[in-house]
């Protein structure tokens, strides 16, 4: 891929990935339980991850929730999504090199960024009794993850879709 | 629907789904349900502790928003907050050792604890 091609392809799945957490945010998906979100950005850097390379996918990942923090959030938003990111990334390239396919290391995805939200959240409030959140938060993780995987899959499996 | 994802992607997911699972009864066992104080932290630090037994409205006002809860027949509530997100304020009141409320944008947490530090009963 020459560089021009490069810029203009991570520039628009850095856009997708902004509207799409735009979009999570209007989608009242949280069931009352507050923070959890369909996570919707993490399919467009799945695809990047599988499409491209990890490294697409990391620094869509970053672009995206620097940007969108200072457009719809905070410097807090921002710290939560960044640790969050940090540990479902990690995560998910490590998971790429098992036999999981694109739905496991989605799942992976997905509960280990409300992980790294909690650790940080732990972090930031002092005190570790917000861990009982923890198992909420992680089925909660692990069901979107499949939804978004199961999403990435359908397309990263399409032949058209290429780079 | 088999092509979509493999043996290992469910085993993953059930292997999660069950540390949550665990999780959630650890904590369950270890639920403290003798609590007879409130104990409010701002920024990781002890603020004040009230009496779980008492009727009062409190307001925190600190450098980092203000929050007034209530303490009622044995139960803490979060009546205002001027966070941005109002998660506090929508939480269910607080009751056992385990529940706490927290208000992240204000760095806030209310928890509940036992405390020993008034005499039970003198002997004369």
């Amino acid at each position: 891929m020459n560089k021009s091609k490069k810029i203009a392809t991570y520039g628009i799945l850095i856009a997708l990935a902004m509207i799409f957490s735009y979009i999570d945010r209007l989608i009242p998906f949280n069931f009352g339980i507050p923070g959890v979100k369909l996570g919707l950005a993490n399919i467009v850097v799945i695809i990047a991850m599988y499409k491209l390379d990890n490294k697409a996918g990391v620094y869509i990942s970053f672009v995206r929730i620097i940007l969108t923090g200072f457009l719809f959030g905070n410097i807090a938003s921002i710290m939560y999504s960044i640790s969050g990111a940090i540990l479902s990334l990690i995560c998910m390239i490590i998971g790429k090199r098992t036999k999981l396919s694109i739905v496991g290391v989605s799942i992976l995805g997905g509960a280990m960024h409300n992980m790294g939200q909690l650790l940080m959240a732990i972090y930031i409030i002092g005190s570790l009794k917000i861990s009982y959140y923890g198992p909420v938060l992680l089925i909660a993780g692990t069901i979107t993850g499949l939804l978004i995987g199961i999403v990435a899959k359908l397309v990263v499996d399409k032949k058209h879709v290429n780079y | 629907m088999s092509n979509l994802y493999n043996k290992y992607d469910i085993s993953l997911f059930i292997i999660i789904c069950l540390v949550g699972v665990c999780w959630f009864l650890g904590i369950s066992v270890f639920n403290e349900n003798d609590v007879n104080s409130v104990v409010v932290t701002v920024d990781g630090e002890l603020y004040s502790e009230y009496k779980l037994a008492s009727d009062e409205r409190i307001v925190i006002a600190t450098e980092y928003g203000e929050n007034t809860f209530e303490i009622k027949d044995n139960k803490v509530k979060m009546l205002e907050a001027t966070c941005k997100d109002q998660y506090c304020v929508h939480q269910k009141e607080i009751k056992t050792g385990n529940d706490t409320i927290v208000c992240l944008p204000n760095r806030l947490v209310i928890e509940l604890s036992q405390k020993n530090n008034e005499v039970d009963t003198i002997i004369g």
